[in-house]
């Protein structure tokens, strides 16, 4: 835990990993979130004969180690705080296929922060291996932190 | 899967469709779904809930913006097949927002084909557009599809 909320978190920040083992409920809910009826998100079938994850699950990777992480502002477990973010750049390389009941470890932190025409920018940086090593993922984020409701508005 | 070959210049679209509060908020379920790694109800927020979008100031729900870029990852799946879930990248940038009802069109546009050792490397513009032709998200991506 850094102790953070992600509006504190500073440039050289390196997160605690996360390891999990990815399942076939977070596949296949995933692959239905993103309307995406490709077979192999639900079922084994050709041409792995398991189950692939989306490329696009590196988003849920990002909310695993802020929440392992952000002590402060927990968005899975519904610990907000006043501040809105806004997502402005996504960016993912895919090296290798992700499959059901393979442990994963997510690394990352954040790469800078800095000011741009008013806006405060988080960039983080993410990586995906399998617990024996290889490659899955690599991740770039940026984050506009500066957003703000109304005044007086939650 | 066999993968067509394409030429620069080539258009591969998605069929329009709305972002409905009903997908906002199969997409909700799908990503704190995927982070809990337990099933999660909807969450209100600006993306799902016209309530939380009006005390924001907004004129109605506003889609996240990994929707559309969900959306573009599917259809480079759904181009590309296992070549992009083995070799592709896909960077995209949110320059407008997209309301919730706003009719979406996602497409690609190849702009190189380059041969590398493996096969063919596929380089695109990517985009999602609303009905009158505005895009709302930008970006690039490519794929490395091998041959045998």
């Amino acid at each position: 835990m850094l102790g953070k909320t992600i509006a504190d978190l500073e440039a050289g920040d390196v997160f605690k990993p996360v390891r999990y083992v990815l399942t076939e409920e977070s596949v296949s809910e995933y692959a239905h979130g993103q309307e995406d009826q490709a077979e192999w998100h639900y079922s084994p079938t050709f041409p792995y004969d398991r189950i692939v994850r989306p490329p696009t699950m590196i988003h849920a990777d990002k909310m695993k180690i802020l929440e392992a992480n952000c002590d402060l502002e927990r968005r899975v477990a519904n610990v907000h705080t006043d501040d809105a973010r806004i997502h402005y750049e996504y960016n993912c390389v895919q090296h290798s296929p992700a499959f059901v009941g393979e442990e994963l470890v997510v690394t990352g932190g954040i790469a800078e922060r800095y000011q741009k025409r008013g806006g405060d920018y988080l960039h983080y940086w993410l990586r995906v291996e399998t617990a024996e090593g290889r490659l899955v993922t690599t991740y770039d984020d940026l984050t506009l932190l500066s957003y703000k409701p109304k005044a007086g508005v939650k | 899967m066999s993968v067509p070959t394409f030429s620069v210049g080539d258009v591969i679209a998605a069929p329009a469709r709305p972002i409905t509060l009903r997908r906002t908020g199969w997409y909700s379920i799908a990503l704190m779904t995927a982070a809990a790694g337990e099933m999660k109800p909807i969450q209100r927020n600006i993306h799902t809930s016209e309530e939380v979008a009006a005390s924001q100031g907004l004129p109605c729900p506003i889609a996240d913006g990994m929707h559309t870029t969900n959306w573009i990852s599917k259809l480079l799946t759904e181009t590309f097949g296992h070549h992009y879930l083995e070799r592709g990248a896909l960077r995209t940038k949110y320059i407008k927002i997209t309301p919730v009802g706003e009719p979406i069109t996602c497409k690609l546009e190849i702009t190189a084909a380059e041969p590398v050792p493996q096969g063919v490397k596929y380089v695109m513009d990517v985009w999602s557009q609303n009905s009158r032709g505005t895009k709302l998200t930008v970006g690039s991506a490519s794929v490395v599809v091998s041959t045998p």
